[in-house]
């Protein structure tokens, strides 16, 4: 038995599989990742990484077990888009901290969570003054949501009437040196007008773009391999 | 990239991976008679009681060769430290078969016949 080749086929197991079963439970793990959720993650990395080096005991035993975690976290994750009431059993619900200036103490308790908690996050927001809180809310991933008392938002372009231009999203025209001529004909424009507005700034050869980008207006971003700030 | 390749992808690396992982029962339990581990023990146990040490020895070899074959298939399947513990009582068995001692030996070979049903399971 040759143990290193053991460990290397059983590794290559575990990672695709992973791989697989992370794939199939889809964002929703990474972007809304709630306690409960880190600890199944834990866990499932811990029942992978047996499965890889644990020579001791056999593969399809730690393989199984891991599906089974896969297939029961696939299982609440339907049952919780399906039905809200299931929703909000499991995954609970946002508790407000904060309302109208006023800390909630009661809903602090349910939650387990401290003044000092609440006062981490507002600072990790930049809000040092409670007095500008209107309200805050613990999300059911941990994180305190603010909103400001209406004085002490920011004002929008809206609020000074002042008219905006939608950017919209940039299209890659030229990336490392090769035209993606797929980007050329959704932005309606062609080789030739790519190539005479590098003309217009100096640039020679297409190969000497690390990246242009054109935005909905038509305005072009350059970026050439070589750098002036050397 | 089409639909039913993005599914089968993952599917087909899945079913591979379970046919890695147990193929080694599957290869235990339809071996022929040339690599029967099971019909050699039988005869070793045989050839001990009636004190036949030469069949023994022979039946040993038979053993040891169709052991080293199917290690390879099983190394996959199985848990290492029967695999560790079968080749201690290939071991343990040569030197009681040398030394023509019944009583050293089939304690041996039921411990190696034991190893070997545990890993059909």
């Amino acid at each position: 038995m040759n143990e290193g080749i053991v460990v290397v086929v059983r590794s290559v197991i575990g990672f695709f599989t992973l791989l697989i079963f992370t794939r199939v439970l889809g964002k929703q793990q990474i972007a809304q990742l709630t306690f409960f959720d880190y600890v199944l993650g834990i866990t499932i990395g811990s029942i992978a990484a047996t499965l890889s080096v644990d020579l001791s005991s056999r593969a399809w035993p730690h393989w199984v077990g891991l599906m089974v975690w896969a297939v029961i976290v696939l299982a609440i994750q339907w049952l919780t888009l399906k039905s809200r009431p299931a929703a909000k059993y499991i995954v609970g619900e946002p508790t407000i901290v904060i309302m109208n200036g006023q800390i909630m103490e009661d809903g602090m308790r349910k939650i387990r969570y401290t003044l000092a908690d609440v006062l981490h996050q507002l600072r990790d927001k930049g809000i040092f003054d409670l007095n500008q809180v209107g309200f805050a809310v613990v999300e059911t991933d941990g994180k305190v949501s603010v909103l400001l008392k209406p004085e002490f938002l920011p004002a929008t372009p809206k609020d000074l009437n002042l008219t905006t231009q939608s950017s919209g999203l940039n299209s890659e025209l030229i990336y490392d040196g090769i035209i993606i001529n797929e980007n050329l004909k959704k932005a309606n424009v062609d080789q030739m007008w790519l190539i005479s507005e590098l003309n217009k700034k100096g640039i020679k050869q297409v190969s000497e773009v690390f990246l242009a980008t054109i935005d909905s207006s038509g305005s072009l971003f350059l970026d050439t391999f070589k750098d002036n700030s050397r | 990239m089409k639909k039913w390749i993005f599914y089968s992808i993952p599917v087909f690396t899945l079913i591979i991976f379970i046919a890695i992982m147990q193929g080694g029962y599957y290869y235990i339990t339809s071996l022929s008679d040339k690599n029967d581990i099971s019909q050699y023990i039988e005869r070793l146990n045989n050839d001990i009681r009636f004190s036949h040490w030469d069949t023994a020895r022979e039946d040993l070899q038979h053993l040891d060769v169709a052991w080293k074959k199917a290690v390879p298939r099983l190394q996959f399947h199985a848990e290492m430290d029967v695999i560790d513990g079968i080749k201690k009582n290939l071991a343990r068995l040569s030197g009681s078969i040398d030394a023509q001692d019944p009583e050293g030996a089939l304690p041996e070979l039921r411990e190696l016949a034991e190893h070997w049903e545990n890993l059909k399971n």
